[in-house]
């Protein structure tokens, strides 16, 4: 029982990751009924990683980033346009043909290496939210200003990304690509597609592993003491900007991460991907499955793109996205510890109180 | 060199807000290991007093001086806020503010002396000393079997202790302590008073205080303050036997 308590969330990762791990077998042995499934469980594996991402600097930080979609975006491109290179041979792509470009532009040199493509998909999204968590934190710009300014970045950006058509094809994004491993498409590549859902899964247990490590140390104690009472973080003599600017852009670099796994199984990205919708849509995942705690962002993450998945097909396609915002206000007013936050505290208070039926009713410990 | 008697004087201190003045000439000085209160009704510069004291308002004219153990004499009036703090002088504020969802062992390493660097927080687990200078500091304050609570379901007067647990991390010469009684009950102020005469051990310690038991169970030395001018200043008996301090503050209220 105590085992459960203290490693309660470990646990569970670990029943994730065995499930997702199965789930590529059970696709051989035929209890699935396609390979869309394993293609879409790799999609989830993408949204979790960035919900850990953004649960570091919301559920343990306190700063709600609402533009979160960018970096997912920026990521995902830097992946897209490699992707596009190995399909062109490293030669200009047709949009560009179309926008009037001779040779292939300066931005896309070094996506024909996956080497430096890599270093870039970590990198570019690090860069823009080190300038951005820089000013904005040593301003002390924070609340809801941050969200604000947050969100008019990401639609800055995406109009950037549709005004250079040339450069990113516009609306439409990158499509027609392949992955990593190659192509996914079809019994024959099952193989290619496999091992592109293994490294996925790595990432995103590395990923939890990392998030788990941080928040285990002094520093996560810090970033919920920055999240409680600022000003006293500063007195205590903390440089509380610069650990704001660190876990801002250790996010953005996550949420890049997961913005190139997604591209792997999408197959394209378009500005859709870096709209606000879309970041908020990330919030959700994270506020649904708790808050400052890393295992229910992947809760989260996953349980409502199941959601999504089975439910907006056929005739729920049309009030989902009004059975998700309830489902989003409800826990915001009454479970604010989400699904995580209901099984640990308010479980456990109301089977007690059942218990003490007689007694007199026991006091909400879990407040 | 010979360690001055005094840790702190406050010598002539004025301040003026717009023409009104909060301070007229208080010169005290402070003795080394003892508790030091000012009292005084509403309005007497009290606050304003310590506001001078950690810089965070500046005088009209005077200077206060600060005397640490082994090391020169440093003017304190002139300083920066944040400086202050690192010469050692703690300040506590009369509102708790304790980090409530950290547990109180969490609370106190954050409080603990350097190391403030982000590798140093990802890497670093605090020291075997550390750790046993967590523990004895709570035992003082009588947090020691509460070590693992989370802050925020303390009890007002042991979130209180917490915080001046938390500034006795910091090593420093002098703490003060703004109004640390209020909201307390009565067997909460005693043990406050206790803590206060156990801490005064390792430094100094300046209260203002309006509960006069609390004052009387504890004080050294009291420095009544009236209209930002100094009344009287010497022990509670002699205090509480003044006529003027008697008229002018004792006898209002019914304390």
């Amino acid at each position: 029982m105590k085992l459960i308590k203290k490693q309660g969330d470990n646990i569970c990762f670990s029943v994730i990751v065995l499930i997702l791990a199965a789930m590529p077998l059970m696709l051989n042995a035929g209890m699935l009924s396609g390979s869309s499934t394993v293609l879409f469980l790799g999609k989830c594996i993408a949204f979790a990683v960035v919900a850990i991402g953004l649960d570091l600097i919301w559920g343990y930080t306190g700063i709600l980033s609402l533009g979160h979609g960018l970096y997912f975006a920026l990521g995902g491109y830097c992946m897209a346009m490699y992707l596009k290179l190995q399909q062109t041979n490293g030669q200009i792509t047709d949009f560009m043909h179309i926008g009037g470009i001779e040779t292939l532009p300066l931005v896309w040199r070094p996506f024909k290496y996956l080497p430096l493509t890599i270093i870039l998909i970590v990198a570019v999204p690090s860069l823009v939210a080190f300038l951005v968590g820089y000013f904005m934190f040593k301003k002390r710009v924070k609340g809801v200003y941050f969200s604000i300014i947050s969100q008019a970045l990401t639609w800055a950006a995406y109009s950037i990304f549709i005004a250079l058509s040339p450069y990113t094809n516009g609306n439409v994004g990158i499509t027609e690509i392949k992955t990593v491993f190659g192509s996914i498409k079809g019994d024959a590549n099952r193989a290619n597609m496999f091992t592109l859902f293994y490294v996925s899964l790595a990432i995103l247990v590395l990923v939890y592993a990392l998030a788990k490590f941080l928040v285990s140390r002094k520093f996560g104690k810090l970033l919920v003491a920055i999240r409680d009472g600022e000003n006293r973080t500063y007195f205590s003599g903390y440089n509380v900007s610069s650990y704001k600017t660190f876990i801002y852009v250790l996010s953005a670099a996550i949420a890049g991460i997961a913005g190139a796994v997604f591209v792997n199984f999408n197959g394209s990205i378009t500005p859709s991907q870096m709209t606000i919708a879309y970041s908020i849509t990330m919030v959700i995942w994270v506020a649904i499955g708790g808050r400052g705690t890393i295992i229910g962002a992947v809760i989260g993450a996953f349980l409502i793109n199941l959601c999504e998945y089975n439910l907006s097909s056929g005739s729920m396609v049309e009030i989902w996205q009004y059975i998700i915002g309830a489902v989003f206000c409800i826990t915001i007013l009454f479970f604010k510890g989400g699904i995580v936050g209901i099984v640990r505290d308010q479980l456990p208070a109301f089977i007690g109180r059942l218990k003490n039926k007689k007694a007199v009713p026991a006091k909400e410990a879990a407040k | 060199m010979i360690v001055n008697e005094n840790v702190l004087e406050i010598n002539n201190i004025s301040v003026c807000f717009d023409g009104f003045y909060a301070l007229t000439e208080v010169k005290t000085a402070v003795k080394r290991n003892t508790v030091h209160f000012f009292i005084g009704p509403n309005g007497a510069g009290k606050t304003t007093l310590l506001d001078i004291i950690c810089a965070k308002t500046k005088p009209t004219s005077g200077t206060v001086i600060f005397y640490p153990k082994d090391k020169e004499p440093v003017r304190l009036t002139g300083m920066k806020e944040y400086k202050i703090v690192t010469e050692g002088i703690g300040r506590k504020f009369q509102v708790p503010s304790v980090f409530v969802n950290l547990t109180v062992a969490e609370n106190m390493i954050l409080s603990l002396k350097g190391h403030k660097g982000i590798m140093d927080s990802i890497f670093r687990k605090p020291s075997g000393e550390d750790m046993e200078n967590i523990y004895a500091t709570l035992e003082k304050v009588g947090l020691r079997e509460r070590a693992d609570v989370r802050a925020g379901s303390l009890a007002h007067g042991e979130k209180q202790w917490l915080e001046i647990a938390m500034q006795l991390l910091q090593k420093p010469e002098i703490i003060m302590l703004d109004e640390p009684a209020a909201g307390m009950g009565k067997p909460e102020t005693f043990k406050t008073g206790e803590i206060l005469k156990e801490i005064k051990k390792d430094c100094t310690i300046i209260v203002i205080e309006h509960d006069m038991d609390f004052v009387k169970q504890a004080a050294d030395i009291v420095t009544v303050l009236h209209e930002g001018k100094m009344l009287m200043e010497g022990s509670i008996t002699d205090v509480l036997a003044d006529k003027t301090v008697q008229a002018v503050y004792l006898g209002r209220g019914g304390e």
